[in-house]
C-alpha cells in the first residue's frame, strides 16, 4: 500500500502544534486511499500536499490550534516550570560539588579561548564599514594566468588608472596606492621611521578619513606634500605645531606636512601612517610598465551611486585586452572587488589586508578545537552523574513530566552551568586578550577591549555553548523509560563506560595530543633552524649599525683595537634581511631580458671575514676597473643560464645604463630567513652604501671588546648612539618573532590537555566510586596493587593509546607536509624524537589522574569499604 | 450566536442530515463532491465545519478507533435542534418563492 508524502505530514503535525489532529489525518490518509487506487502514486501525492495546503491556511485548524494553547495542561506561561528547573539545577550542582567544579573550569577555559576569537573575528566583520561611499567603492584587481597556473592579484597595472579616468564615465573617482613609502625622518640627532603611502588626492575624498587639520581638497596635489596621523604628530612634534612643518629625511629630502589625520575606527585594511602625493614618485616610475607591472600598485574606483558592478563589464573587457596586449606570456584580466568583500575576503596574492576569510575559518576551527573536548567534558560527566539522576528522571515522568519537560530541565542546567563558566571566561579573557593579540597578525587593526556589542555576542555564545553542551544528555535523558529507571536496571550498565563516552574520551585526547606533538615539531625545528649551516660563520661576528658615519673613519678608528680580528661592511644583515629587490637587466644586448634579483652592497673584506665560500672567481679587487665589480651566487647563475662564467658574457646592465661585471660566484647562502628560498642576488662593491659594519672579534672578554668600541665611537661622534649585537644573536631573535606560533600552540595544547585530563580525571572519580566494593572483594581475595592497576587502569589506558594511533599519523602528516615546508624550506622535516617525546608527555600527564585514584582508593581498608555499603 | 446560513453551508447541513449516523469528514466530502459535482478540498471543508458548530448548528464526537485509518477515530456530525429549525425556515421561505413565482421556473 502507497504511504502519503512523509514531509507533508510532519509539516502539517509541526505546523499543528498541540491541536488535535487525529480526526483531520485519519480524513486526509481516506482521501488519500481513495485518490492512489486506480490513479498514479504521483497525483495522489501531489493532491495530498494540495489537501494539506488547503489545511495550513484554513479556518477550521487556526480555531482548534487557538483552542489547544488555552488548554489548562499546556499552558503558555511556564515560569512556574522553570523556577523549578532552576532550582533542581542548583540543588544538583550544589550536591555534586567536583563535578560542578571540574565543568566550569573547563568550560571557562574552553569558552576563554572561543570569546578570544569571537572577539577577533567581530571585530574583522566590522572591517571598513565606516565609510560613507562604501557601497560604492572598488578595488581593481587582476586575474593572471600563466604556467604556474591561475591566481588573483590584489594589485593591478597603474594603466588601469589612468584609462579609468580619462576614458570611463561611469567612474566618479579613483585612486593609486603605493606602499613604498618608508622614510627615515631625522628628529633630534635620531631618526624615526614613517611609513606610509603614496596616493593621490582623490583617496580623501572616497574614503572617509577626515583631517584634523589641513584641506582634504588640495593636502595631496603637490609634489612632496605628506599627511601624518596624529600619533605620528606628536611623536615628532610634542609641541604640536607639526602642521605645516617640514620633515627633513635622511636620504629621501623634504617633504611639508599638508594635513594631520583625524584619529578614525582602526578596523580598517588602509590604516597607515603617513600618506603622501603621488606625483612625488610619479616621475621615477617606469613609463614604459605601466601596463607589464601588475604587482606594485594598488587601484580604487568610485563608481557613481547609480551604476552597479554589472555595467562596468564591457569597460572591464576594454581595459582587458588593452592590458592583454601588453602581455605575450601570460594572460590578464580585470575584475572589481566590492569594497566590503576586501577585508575579510578570500586570499588574494600581495593583498594589503591581513584577513582573508581562510584565516578567519582556521582561526574559528581553532576555537572550536578548544571548546570542543570542554563541551565534550561537561556530556561526558553529565551522562555519568545521569545514570545517577535516572529515578529522580522515571519518578518525573511517573509523575507526568513529558520529554519536552525532561529536555527543558537538562539545557537549563547546561545553560546555568556554561553561564557561571561564562563570567570565569572573561576574566580569563581579560588576563590574556594582550598575550594573545600579540600574537595574530594585523593585531593592531583589532580592538579588544570589552564592548557592549562585545558582551552582547559573548552571551549569545554563552548560550548557544550551553544549549550545545546539554543536547546530547538532555536528548539521551529524555529516552529513560521510568520503570527501568525506577527498578535500577540502570545502574547495571553503569560500571561500563559506553562506546560513545569512550569515544568522546578518544577525540578530546586526539586533540590534545595533535597540539603537543605541533608544540614538539616547532621546538626542534626552532633548534635545528639555529644550527643550520646559512652557508657563512655567523659566530663571533659583531654588528654595528653605522647611523651615517664615514664607514672608511670607523674602519680607520675600530681597525687599531686588538679584538677586532677582522672588519667589513655591509648595507644587509646577512641571514636575516635581503636587500632591494630590483629588475636587474640581464644582458646589455638585449634590454627586454631581465630578472629579479636581491642586491646588497659590501666591502672587499665581506667574503673573507664571514668565510663565504667562492665558487669560481676572486673577491672584489681594490684596484680600479672599468666596470663596477659584483659577485653572484649560484642561484643567480642558475637562473641566467646563458651566461657561462668561461665566457667574458658576465657583464649586466646596472641602473643609469652603468655596466657591471661579474667576477665572482659564491656559493648559495641563506641571506634571507630560512622560509624563503635562496633567490638570486648580486653582491656588489660599494662600501659607500653600507649601513653595517660587521666586526669578527675575538679574545678573552667580549664585552671589554664592546666597551672599548664604544668609546672609540664616542671619540668619532657624541651625538649618535654606540649601538651593537651579535649577529648570531640577533639572527636568534628574529626567527624568535617567526616563532610566534610556538606561543599560540603551547597555549592552546596546554589549555586542550588541561582540560581533557581535569574531564579524565572526572570519569575515573566516577567510575571508581562505583567499584569501590568491587575493589574491597578484589582486595580480600588476594588482588594486589599491581593487578588492581591494571584492571581499573587498562580500560581508560586503551582509550588513550586509541588516541594516540589516531593522532600520530595525523599529526604526522600535517606538519611534516604542510607546517614545517610553511616555516622553513631546508629542514629535514618531522623526527621520530620529537614525536614520541611529545607521546610520552601526554602519556605521563594522562595517567596521573587514573594512578592517584586508583592509589588512593587502594589505600583504603577493604573492610571499611564493604562494611559501609 | 446564530446568524445567515450560506449556500454552502446550507449543502453542508443537509449532506449531514442524509448521511445521518455515517457524517464524517470523508463521507461529507464524497457526498457533496459526488451530488454538486464541486471539487472540493479538506481545509474548506473543515472551515465550514467549524464555523457551523461555532454558530452551533452542529455537534461533533469522537467515534470508536478504526481499522482503515491507523487506529485513528473519526469524528462524527450531527445536527443540532436549531439547525433544524432555521433549515425549515429556509425551506418555507423557499417553497413560498417557488409557489408565487410569476415565470415558469420549470426546465424543459
Amino acid at each position: 500500500m502507497n504511504h502519503p508524502p512523509k514531509i507533508a505530514q510532519q509539516l502539517l503535525k509541526w505546523f499543528a502544534g498541540r491541536a488535535d489532529l487525529e480526526d483531520i489525518q485519519g480524513d486526509l490518509d481516506e482521501v488519500y486511499l481513495q485518490n492512489s487506487q486506480g490513479s498514479k502514486k504521483w497525483k495522489a501525492d501531489l493532491n495530498y500536499w494540495k489537501q494539506v495546503f488547503s489545511l495550513l491556511f484554513s479556518y477550521g485548524l487556526k480555531k482548534r490550534k487557538s483552542k489547544a494553547s488555552y488548554s489548562n495542561y499546556y499552558h503558555k506561561n511556564s515560569m512556574a516550570m522553570f523556577k523549578n528547573y532552576f532550582k533542581v539545577a542548583v540543588r544538583n550542582f550544589a550536591k555534586q560539588k567536583l563535578f560542578t567544579t571540574i565543568n566550569i573550569i573547563g568550560l571557562a577555559m574552553g569558552m576563554s579561548v572561543s570569546l578570544l576569537i569571537l572577539g577577533v573575528l567581530s571585530q574583522v566583520m566590522q572591517f571598513d564599514t565606516f565609510h560613507e561611499n562604501g557601497d560604492d567603492l572598488y578595488r581593481v584587481v587582476t586575474n593572471i594566468k600563466d604556467i604556474d597556473g591561475k591566481r588573483t592579484y590584489a594589485t593591478s597595472p597603474l594603466a588601469v588608472y589612468d584609462e579609468l579616468i580619462s576614458n570611463y564615465s561611469g567612474i566618479k573617482e579613483a585612486t593609486r596606492i603605493n606602499y613604498s613609502l618608508g622614510l627615515a625622518v631625522i628628529h633630534n640627532q635620531g631618526e624615526i621611521q614613517v611609513s606610509g603611502i603614496y596616493t593621490d588626492p582623490s583617496y580623501l575624498d572616497m574614503f572617509t578619513f577626515p583631517l584634523a587639520e589641513g584641506n582634504a581638497e588640495t593636502a595631496l596635489s603637490k609634489p612632496r606634500s605628506i599627511i601624518i596621523t596624529k600619533t605620528i604628530a606628536e611623536k615628532l612634534f610634542p609641541n604640536g605645531n607639526a602642521f605645516g612643518q617640514v620633515l627633513e629625511t635622511k636620504d629621501q629630502g623634504a617633504y611639508t606636512i599638508t594635513g594631520i589625520l583625524e584619529e578614525h575606527p582602526r578596523q580598517t585594511h588602509l590604516k597607515v601612517d603617513a600618506l603622501a602625493s603621488f606625483n612625488t614618485i610619479e616621475s621615477s616610475l617606469n613609463k614604459s610598465q605601466a601596463w607589464t607591472d601588475f604587482s606594485g600598485n594598488y587601484v580604487y574606483v568610485q563608481a557613481f551611486p547609480d551604476k552597479s558592478a554589472g555595467s562596468f563589464s564591457s569597460m572591464l573587457e576594454d581595459l582587458t585586452d588593452h592590458a592583454q596586449s601588453f602581455h605575450e606570456e601570460l594572460s590578464i584580466g580585470f575584475e572589481l572587488q566590492a569594497f566590503s568583500n576586501i577585508s575579510p575576503g578570500k586570499y588574494l596574492f600581495r593583498d594589503n589586508t591581513p584577513f582573508d576569510w581562510l584565516m578567519s575559518i582556521l582561526l574559528f576551527c581553532l576555537g572550536l578545537l578548544i571548546l570542543i573536548p570542554a563541551c565534550f567534558n561537561y556530556t561526558n560527566l553529565m551522562i555519568a552523574r545521569g545514570l545517577k539522576r535516572a529515578k529522580e528522571i522515571g519518578m518525573r515522568k511517573v509523575v507526568g513530566s513529558s520529554k519536552n519537560q525532561i529536555k527543558y530541565q537538562f539545557i537549563v542546567e547546561a545553560v546555568l552551568l556554561t553561564s557561571i563558566a561564562l563570567i570565569g571566561s572573561i576574566f580569563i579573557f581579560m588576563l590574556i586578550r594582550s598575550e594573545f593579540s600579540a600574537m595574530v597578525i594585523g593585531a593592531d587593526l583589532l580592538d579588544l577591549s570589552l564592548s557592549f556589542n562585545m558582551i552582547i555576542w559573548f552571551v549569545a555564545f554563552g548560550l548557544l555553548a550551553g544549549i550545545g553542551a546539554g543536547a546530547f544528555p538532555a536528548f539521551y535523558f529524555s529516552k529513560v523509560e521510568p520503570l527501568k529507571s525506577l527498578k535500577a536496571e540502570m545502574q547495571s550498565g553503569s560500571s561500563k563506560i559506553s562506546t560513545i563516552r569512550k569515544s568522546l574520551i578518544v577525540v578530546q585526547f586526539t586533540i590534545s595530543l595533535v597540539f603537543i606533538i605541533g608544540i614538539g615539531v616547532i621546538l626542534k625545528q626552532h633548534k635545528d633552524m639555529l644550527t643550520y649551516d646559512l652557508g657563512f660563520n655567523k659566530e663571533n661576528v659583531l654588528a654595528v649599525p653605522l647611523q651615517n658615519l664615514d664607514p672608511q673613519i670607523v674602519a680607520n678608528e675600530f681597525g687599531t683595537l686588538s679584538g677586532v680580528k677582522q672588519m667589513s661592511f655591509s648595507s644587509n644583515l646577512p641571514g636575516i634581511e635581503a636587500g632591494l629587490l630590483k629588475n636587474m637587466v640581464r644582458n646589455a644586448s638585449n634590454a627586454e631580458d631581465s630578472v629579479q634579483v636581491y642586491e646588497m652592497f659590501v666591502d672587499d673584506q665581506f667574503i673573507n671575514s664571514l668565510n663565504f665560500e667562492v665558487k669560481w672567481g676572486e673577491g672584489f679587487s681594490r684596484s680600479p676597473m672599468v666596470a663596477e665589480q659584483l659577485l653572484a651566487n649560484e642561484e643567480f647563475m642558475r637562473i641566467s643560464r646563458n651566461l657561462n662564467p668561461e665566457v667574458d658574457s658576465l657583464t649586466l646592465l646596472l641602473e643609469g645604463n652603468k655596466k657591471g661585471n661579474i667576477v665572482g660566484v659564491v656559493k648559495d647562502f641563506n641571506f634571507m630567513q630560512l622560509n624563503m628560498e635562496i633567490q638570486p642576488m648580486i653582491i656588489r662593491y660599494n662600501p659607500e652604501k653600507a649601513r653595517y659594519a660587521l666586526l669578527k672579534v675575538g679574545g678573552e672578554n667580549l664585552l671589554e671588546i664592546v666597551d672599548q668600541l664604544e668609546d672609540k665611537w664616542e671619540g668619532i661622534d657624541q651625538e649618535a648612539k654606540f649601538e651593537s649585537f651579535f649577529l648570531d644573536q640577533e639572527i636568534e631573535d628574529a626567527y624568535q618573532s617567526a616563532f610566534s606560533i610556538v606561543k599560540i600552540f603551547g597555549f592552546l595544547g596546554a589549555l586542550s590537555l588541561t582540560i581533557s585530563c581535569i574531564g579524565l580525571l572526572g570519569m575515573v572519580v566516577y567510575f571508581i566510586e562505583n567499584r569501590v566494593k568491587e575493589v574491597a572483594v578484589r582486595k580480600i581475595m588476594g588482588a594486589t596493587l599491581k593487578d588492581l592497576y591494571v584492571t581499573l587502569g587498562g580500560s581508560f589506558m586503551k582509550l588513550i593509546f586509541i588516541a594516540i594511533f589516531i593522532a600520530t599519523p595525523i599529526s604526522y602528516f600535517f606538519y611534516d607536509k604542510l607546517f614545517v615546508q610553511m616555516i622553513s624550506k631546508y629542514s629535514v622535516g618531522v623526527g621520530w624524537s620529537e614525536v614520541v617525546g611529545s607521546i610520552l608527555f601526554m602519556l605521563l600527564l594522562a595517567s596521573l589522574p587514573i594512578l592517584w585514584m586508583i592509589t588512593k582508593i587502594s589505600d583504603v581498608n577493604p573492610a571499611e569499604n564493604l562494611r559501609y555499603e | 450566536m446564530k446568524g445567515y446560513i450560506g449556500e454552502f453551508e446550507e449543502l453542508v447541513l443537509l449532506t449531514i442530515a442524509n448521511l445521518s449516523d455515517q457524517a464524517y469528514g470523508v463521507a461529507i466530502l464524497n457526498d457533496i463532491s459526488a451530488r454538486a459535482n464541486r471539487k472540493l478540498s479538506i481545509g474548506a471543508l473543515h472551515s465550514t465545519l467549524t464555523r457551523l458548530e461555532e454558530k452551533e448548528y452542529i455537534s461533533s464526537h469522537l467515534g470508536e478507533p478504526t481499522n482503515e485509518r491507523g487506529g485513528r477515530r473519526k469524528r462524527y456530525f450531527e445536527l443540532t435542534d436549531s439547525a433544524k429549525v432555521e433549515l425549515a425556515n429556509m425551506k418555507a421561505l423557499r417553497d413560498q418563492l417557488w409557489a408565487g413565482a410569476k415565470v415558469n421556473l420549470s426546465v424543459k
